[in-house]
């Protein structure tokens, strides 16, 4: 028994030395630098030596929000045709260097993305830059990636956590020209042209008006060498203007009530509340209030867990855009249960606005959230899209190394007020997808 | 928390290739005078520490009438009381700023943390404590089980996973791994507290574990720190009965089966399983060299077969898992219900017709080359692309390393890329046959119940 006790105060003593000698590297680990090129391209890069990868995103201001409600599917839509590999010689090459190509869109965001081992990234960056240079946008190869949506249409529509996401966009978003999902629907989808795709390429995939976003072992000046050598776009010289926010309403939002009918067995419950415009603070305030309200063990939301033992799911989750955001807590439940979880997820709120949260409950959150974005920067391609779409919305690629102090800058007054905001019934719009709730046994 | 078939699936996908290359990295590694494995590699660049807690304490060890046993017991292990009866250990870290999860596959169990740097010391203490000296409570082991009935029915309602879970059933009917590692709800419903904890005495012993910490530290500190903290563990000199009871061997799959069932879904799911190599088996590498030539990537053979004249399917997929006893690969299809006949009819035309094609530029003479796609090669790529990209993770190095301590026993094998390297297009026809053509296979069908 002594001898645990000295050992364990040697081992003690070592761990303090450790942490008190440590590098300053340990609260600002690595530090993102823009990159000067001629012509001149927007660059964030980041070393990391982590792995023998390279990931590459262009980040280009052509989301789901810039195109107009009736021809919803055309971001995505164009951002596939941007990387649709025009020669079987290339198709080739990419194919044996293991090149992984991507695409995605989000509201106010198209992502064009390529993760390569860093040996091959000269050879695939010159394929990606003729590619962006001469788009193969044939009726064919349309066709090709409409058929691809509808199948990704369908798969979101079969995820039931999706399909309620969606819904949640839907009610709170669609005014601000969200709504409709990225895939758009079966009309619009039909509606779109092959000149629409074309004009949406001219007027918004420009190099002015990209941000690229590197994350490499390699280091600045070799990623500076091959931009510069391989990755040639042609630039116009007068950038067309950035598209307005589209006004034209969608015909594809989905049921913003749910959908009852839906054979589950375990229904979705799902909460949404809006959140304010994207700005560096609301990012920070929403990511942290989801953490507080359903982060894990301890949040208020978990008790509906442990102990009531109503759910295994509960979470929440955040999307959050330039013209607005939605919050959504998930719970899943069994069908005997869904009216008295929604009385007690009720409850939660209620409690948390007439209270708000405690100095204790705030200080843990901070700190979890502090180690999740580190746990999730870790791999490469994460960190790429954070530092990319932090410069290409204005939040500034900064906020990757300061989230840690814009958490410590919130004060507990100013995060119950954007508590009280966020939770407050007016602001609350429930979704159950999987079972019809009965109004009188909700009121019991 | 979530058991079996996500870790499967994700490590299948992301880790395994990565696992095999685990024995390239720098790291200290020793095994403890009780047998416990230790493992450290420091992971620099993020303030903190990622331990993995192995043990060898998966569904195959469980009594046919405690299915789901080990998946309650972690659950209680994580979300149950502390011994003081206080607060559990999932509080206990928030606190501190830690995240806790746990898996529970057909092999093993997983308690996974990740915590600030600063917190080694705790972390180190926290291993033992839940490995070595847990006790359980009656009001936990009621809220756990109803938790994992939600959790059981949740999986059900999922098109992805449904299939998988029937396709495994049959894959290996007659042996502990054709259960699914969540449990049998009525199984649940009759272990009693007790049980659990002679099931935890039984299997959660130190020479069964394994400890991995990856981290912004230095590996000989951690190394002295799991030595101080763990290596006075004492290894219970009795024989408990659940030692005793022997994983049964394998038998083998006589006849192939097709099933169908129905969900209230849009699209189709059709699962084709086969039995693969197991964990150390000599043709693991093949079989991993195969399955992401047929199915993984944008250009994979199989995609390009049942897509070129005609969009037969909206997405196909192969993978392969690796366990103890035995592998097991699958092709996933999702596709318009409309075409279910002819895709399983056209996939398994193809797995025939794979042992004629040329694939690889190896197959071909120099004059022949020009203009051919080697799959070979860009598999090759792919996995080494792969390898890398599943190393970025500290957490996922951790949980590779661990399974590696518990499962590799080949002792120092080449690493997984040498081993890539030698291998011939013939070995892959040869291994297609063995594995994918001359055995039998379970195919499972979901079709959409009716249009929504």
């Amino acid at each position: 028994m002594r001898r645990n006790t000295r050992t364990h105060s040697g081992f003690s003593m070592i761990l303090c030395l450790l942490v008190v000698a440590a590098p300053a590297r340990a609260d600002i680990p690595r530090s993102p630098r823009t990159l000067q090129t001629d012509p001149p391209l927007n660059i964030v890069f980041l070393q990391d030596t982590n792995s023998a990868v390279t990931v590459f995103q262009i980040i280009i201001p052509a989301g789901i929000r810039t195109v107009p409600g009736n021809l919803r599917g055309l971001a995505f839509l164009a951002a596939r045709a941007a990387m649709e590999i025009p020669s079987a010689d290339d198709v080739k090459k990419l194919m044996e260097m293991g090149t992984q190509l991507s695409s995605w869109v989000e509201g106010d965001c198209a992502v064009l993305s390529m993760t390569t081992l860093s040996d091959h990234f000269a050879d695939s960056l010159a394929i990606l830059a003729s590619m962006l240079n001469r788009p193969l946008v044939t009726k064919i190869r349309l066709q090709r990636i409409r058929e691809w949506m509808q199948y990704r249409e369908r798969a979101e529509n079969d995820s039931p956590r999706t399909a309620v996401m969606q819904a949640m966009v839907d009610h709170f978003l669609s005014a601000h020209g969200y709504g409709g999902g990225g895939m758009g629907c079966e009309a619009t989808r039909t509606a779109i042209t092959r000149s629409h795709v074309i004009n949406h390429l001219k007027k918004s995939y420009h190099a002015a008006r990209m941000w690229i976003s590197v994350v490499s072992d390699l280091d600045a000046e070799q990623v500076q060498k091959q931009l510069r050598e391989q990755f040639k776009l042609t630039l116009a010289k007068n950038p067309p203007q950035p598209p307005p926010p589209a006004t034209v309403s969608c015909p594809c939002a989905v049921s913003p009530a749910g959908d009852s009918g839906r054979k589950l067995l375990q229904p979705l419950v799902a909460w949404g509340m809006a959140l304010p415009s994207l700005t560096a603070k609301s990012f920070v305030q929403a990511r942290l209030l989801a953490r507080l309200l359903a982060g894990g063990p301890g949040s208020p939301a978990w008790r509906l867990r442990d102990p009531l033992g109503l759910a295994y799911t509960v979470d929440c989750e955040v999307k959050h855009f330039l013209g607005g955001g939605v919050m959504v807590v998930f719970l899943r439940t069994g069908p005997q249960q869904v009216a008295r979880t929604c009385r007690e997820m009720e409850t939660v709120f209620a409690e948390l606005v007439e209270t708000g949260v405690s100095r204790k409950q705030l200080d843990a959150a901070v700190e979890l959230e502090k180690v999740d974005w580190r746990r999730r920067l870790q791999p490469k391609r994460e960190t790429a899209w954070r530092l990319g779409s932090f410069a290409a919305t204005g939040l500034g690629i900064d906020m990757v190394n300061q989230y840690d102090l814009c958490l410590d800058d919130l004060s507990i007054e100013e995060m119950n007020v954007f508590l009280r905001g966020c939770l407050s019934a007016q602001n609350r719009h429930r979704v159950i997808l999987g079972v019809c709730l009965d109004p009188e046994e909700e009121k019991q | 928390m979530r058991p079996g078939v996500s870790l499967l699936l994700v490590f299948s996908l992301l880790l395994c290739t990565w696992a095999e290359n685990a024995e390239d990295s720098p790291f200290r590694a020793v095994i403890l005078k009780n047998g416990i494995h230790a493992l450290a590699e420091q992971f620099p660049d993020f303030p903190l520490v990622h331990l993995v807690v192995a043990i060898r304490a998966g569904s195959k060890y469980e009594p046919a009438v405690q299915r789901g046993i080990s998946h309650l017991m972690e659950h209680l292990i994580l979300f149950g009381k502390d011994n003081t009866g206080q607060s559990s250990f999932s509080e206990r870290l928030r606190e501190r700023g830690g995240f806790l999860n746990g898996h529970t596959d057909r092999d093993l169990v997983t308690l996974e943390i990740t915590l600030p740097r600063s917190e080694l010391e705790f972390v180190v203490g926290l291993a033992r404590e839940m490995t070595f000296a847990r006790r359980f409570f009656q009001k936990d082991l009621e809220r756990e089980r109803e938790i994992i009935r939600n959790e059981t029915a949740e999986v059900q309602d999922n098109p992805e996973l449904r299939g998988l879970f029937v396709m495994l059933n049959h894959l290996f009917s007659g042996h502990p791994y054709a259960r699914s590692a969540l449990g049998d709800v009525t199984a649940l419903d009759s272990i009693s507290v007790e049980e659990i904890s002679r099931h935890y005495e039984a299997l959660f012993r130190p020479e069964r574990s394994a400890i991995v910490l990856v981290g912004d530290v230095e590996p000989e500190i951690v190394i002295a720190g799991i030595k101080e903290r763990l290596g006075d563990v004492r290894v219970p000199a009795f024989a408990n009965d659940r030692e005793s009871v022997a994983v049964p061997p394998l038998p083998p799959l006589t006849e192939s089966h097709v099933i169908e069932r129905s969900m209230d879904v849009e699209q189709a799911h059709i699962w084709l399983g086969f039995r693969a190599p197991a964990y150390n088996h000599a043709d693991r590498v093949t079989m991993r060299v195969l399955s992401q030539m047929l199915g993984q990537g944008g250009y994979s053979l199989l995609s390009a077969s049942l897509s070129s004249r005609f969009q037969l399917v909206s997405a196909v997929s192969m993978n392969y898992q690796a366990l103890e006893e035995s592998g097991f690969a699958w092709i996933h299809m999702v596709l318009d219900p409309g075409h279910v006949k002819r895709a399983r009819n056209e996939v398994m035309r193809f797995l025939k017709y794979f042992r004629t094609m040329d694939f690889s530029l190896r197959d071909l003479p120099p004059a022949r080359r020009r203009g051919v796609f080697d799959f070979l090669a860009t598999a090759e790529n792919q996995l080494r692309l792969r390898s890398e990209t599943g190393g970025e993770d500290g957490m996922d190095r951790a949980l590779s390393y661990a399974r590696f301590l518990l499962l590799n026993r080949l002792g120092k094998p080449k690493s997984f890329l040498e081993r890539m390297s030698a291998l011939s297009p013939s070995m892959l026809r040869g291994a297609a046959g063995d594995y994918l053509l001359k055995p039998p296979h379970v195919m499972v069908t979901v079709l959409p119940e009716k249009a929504r």
